[in-house]
């Protein structure tokens, strides 16, 4: 029996976390699915999330419930390249984690349909890439290998001299 | 009998031992186990078919930036500047597989509004053996309606080279040909020698149709202010028309009562002159001195006029000529007035007579200056160039006289 105006969440690893309901509604997949079940004692199943990353979510959402955000007025959608210098500080600490947790918690976010979330994930990545100065630093740095024979990487590197003359 | 189990591989494994046969064609029966789920597939035929795009993670891999579904790594691009995305491009298969994608092409295409897309669309090109497209759009930029219709006609052409996706993106290509067209002609030096050349650079790359609406603005400003000129040029001209009918109409009247004036003041100094120098002594050799001044005079007077007939449209410039002559002429019987006072007043022959003779000298200059002025800016003939040594005869000689000869006159 959850508290009134709570629900519970049940990752995919079966744990369980009872969540206010409005800060669950600022997940819009939970949002739809509170409004399809009747039963408000329903546990809703987040199957594609594990409970580590479920936590970190919930986190996230309960902290910017109670300290929203101003909306960033100067954004403009229609920049041609988005900003990624305008992450608040707390979300930055939120986001200093392991790259396979911020992997899984732009997963997460993605599947929650957390939109705040999985801007600030994607800037956090688009921030990491951006600091590498060759293909090789990124290779090094998010630990991808490189698949390509000689020949072909030799063919890439000629095809791509425009990015690599830029400094 | 060899048995060997499977469990525990990854399906692309999995893959790889069953394909390769290598236990048919050892020759000995083989038992291999197998996932129960790889077992139902391979039941139903679908285990051999195309894998799926994306790659299933087993639980033991820790997930990497690769697996992430590719929605999400085009929302990641979305911060990326081009030149980052061209190192994501060249990391590994996966995003180069990834990015050679027309989604992709048409997200940055809409993206990144910058020189660097016609590179990226070059490059797109090279993957797909494109260039001849690039190279027909390059030629056909101002004819892109002609085009577009041709394709709408003919949307497959018979070298197959165009898709429907380049079809589709090609207004979005033509207008990222055109900046680069524009951008192209005015590179003359490469911005990444220099910073701050880059910087004034990339400053330059505006849209083309932004450039082309200045343009436009300004020619247009142009010939509005080429309207202005030409209206008030008419306006001037229509005035001085005017001004001119009026001077040729009235140029007698005009010329005679400036005349007139100016012969008035004449000879009211020169009656005041003689009046002073009948007064003298007519030893005194100040006689001497106001004959060649009324000759200045009235020579320069005489080729003013002759001016004034020929060149009416100096008038100004006449007019003060006249002023500083009759000034001249009003202040010569100050001298002889100055010189007067010497006999009436008993002072010493030098206290009065160097100061006086060295206003005639400033008065002969002014006179002579103003006359040679009125020379230099009228056109000059032989009968200017005439009166002009005349006068320069009349006036320096007997100057240079009286100076060294005078003074032992009067002794």
């Amino acid at each position: 029996m959850t508290e009134l105006g709570k629900i519970k969440l049940v990752s995919s690893d079966s744990q369980e976390f009872e969540v206010d309901r409005e800060v669950a509604a600022m997940s819009q997949t939970i949002k739809n699915l509170l409004e399809a079940i009747e039963d408000e004692n329903t546990a809703i199943p987040i199957e594609n999330v594990k409970g580590e990353i479920l936590e970190r979510v919930i986190h996230y959402c309960e902290h910017h419930y109670n300290h929203p955000s101003p909306k960033n007025l100067t954004e403009n959608e229609n920049e041609y390249e988005r900003r990624t210098d305008d992450i608040e500080p707390w979300d930055q600490t939120f986001c200093n984690v392991e790259q396979p947790i911020l992997f899984e918690l732009i997963l997460a976010a993605n599947y929650l349909d957390i939109k705040p979330l999985l801007d600030v994930c994607c800037k956090t990545v688009a921030n990491l890439i951006k600091e590498c100065r060759s293909p090789e630093e990124i290779r090094k740095r998010f630990k991808i290998k490189n698949d390509f024979t000689k020949e072909e990487e030799e063919e890439i590197r000629k095809e791509n001299a425009w990015c690599l003359d830029e400094k | 009998m060899e048995q060997i189990n499977l469990i525990g591989l990854t399906e692309e494994e999995i893959k790889q031992e069953l394909q390769v046969n290598k236990y048919e064609k050892s020759g000995r029966s083989t038992i291999v186990i197998l996932p129960t789920n790889i077992f139902e597939n391979l039941q139903k035929g679908s285990f051999l078919e195309p894998p799926p795009l994306t790659k299933t993670r087993t639980k033991k891999e820790s997930l990497k930036l690769v697996d992430l579904p590719p929605e999400i790594l085009l929302k990641i691009c979305e911060y990326l500047p081009l030149q980052k995305l061209g190192f994501l491009l060249m990391t590994c298969q996966t995003f180069q597989e990834l990015f050679d994608n027309d989604l992709f092409w048409n997200i940055i295409l809409q993206l990144h509004h910058d020189l660097f897309i016609w590179k990226s669309l070059r490059i797109r090109s090279t993957y797909e053996g494109k260039y001849q497209i690039i190279g027909e759009l390059n030629d056909s930029i101002l004819g892109q309606t002609t085009r577009r219709r041709r394709f709408v006609n003919k949307p497959k052409m018979n070298e197959g080279l165009i898709t429907e996706t380049l079809y589709y993106n090609l207004p979005i290509i033509q207008s990222f040909m055109q900046k680069y067209i524009f951008n192209r002609q005015k590179k003359l030096c490469k911005p990444q020698t220099n910073e701050r050349m880059r910087i004034e650079y990339l400053s330059t790359l505006r849209n083309p149709k932004e450039e082309l609406f200045e343009k436009y603005n300004s020619i247009k400003n142009a010939i509005k202010l080429k309207d202005l000129q030409e209206q008030l040029l008419q306006n001037c001209n229509d005035h001085l028309g005017k001004v001119e009918m009026f001077w040729k109409t009235n140029k007698k009247l005009f010329t005679f009562s400036i005349n007139l004036f100016w012969i008035a003041i004449f000879l009211f100094g020169l009656i005041l002159n003689l009046q002073v120098v009948g007064k003298m002594n007519s030893k005194h050799p100040y006689l001497i001195t106001l004959l060649p001044l009324i000759c200045v005079v009235g020579l320069n007077y005489c080729m003013i006029f002759l001016s004034l007939i020929i060149h009416h449209n100096k008038v100004a410039l006449i007019r003060s000529i006249y002023l500083i002559i009759g000034l001249s002429i009003l202040i010569s019987p100050v001298v002889s007035v100055l010189l007067k006072l010497e006999h009436f007043i008993s002072l010493s022959w030098g206290v009065t007579f160097i100061p006086c003779w060295l206003l005639y000298g400033l008065l002969i200059i002014i006179s002579f200056w103003t006359s040679f002025i009125g020379l230099w800016l009228s056109p000059i003939d032989k009968i200017f160039k005439l009166s002009f040594w005349i006068q320069f005869l009349l006036i320096v000689l007997p100057y240079i006289f009286l100076i060294f000869l005078s003074p032992p006159i009067i002794c």
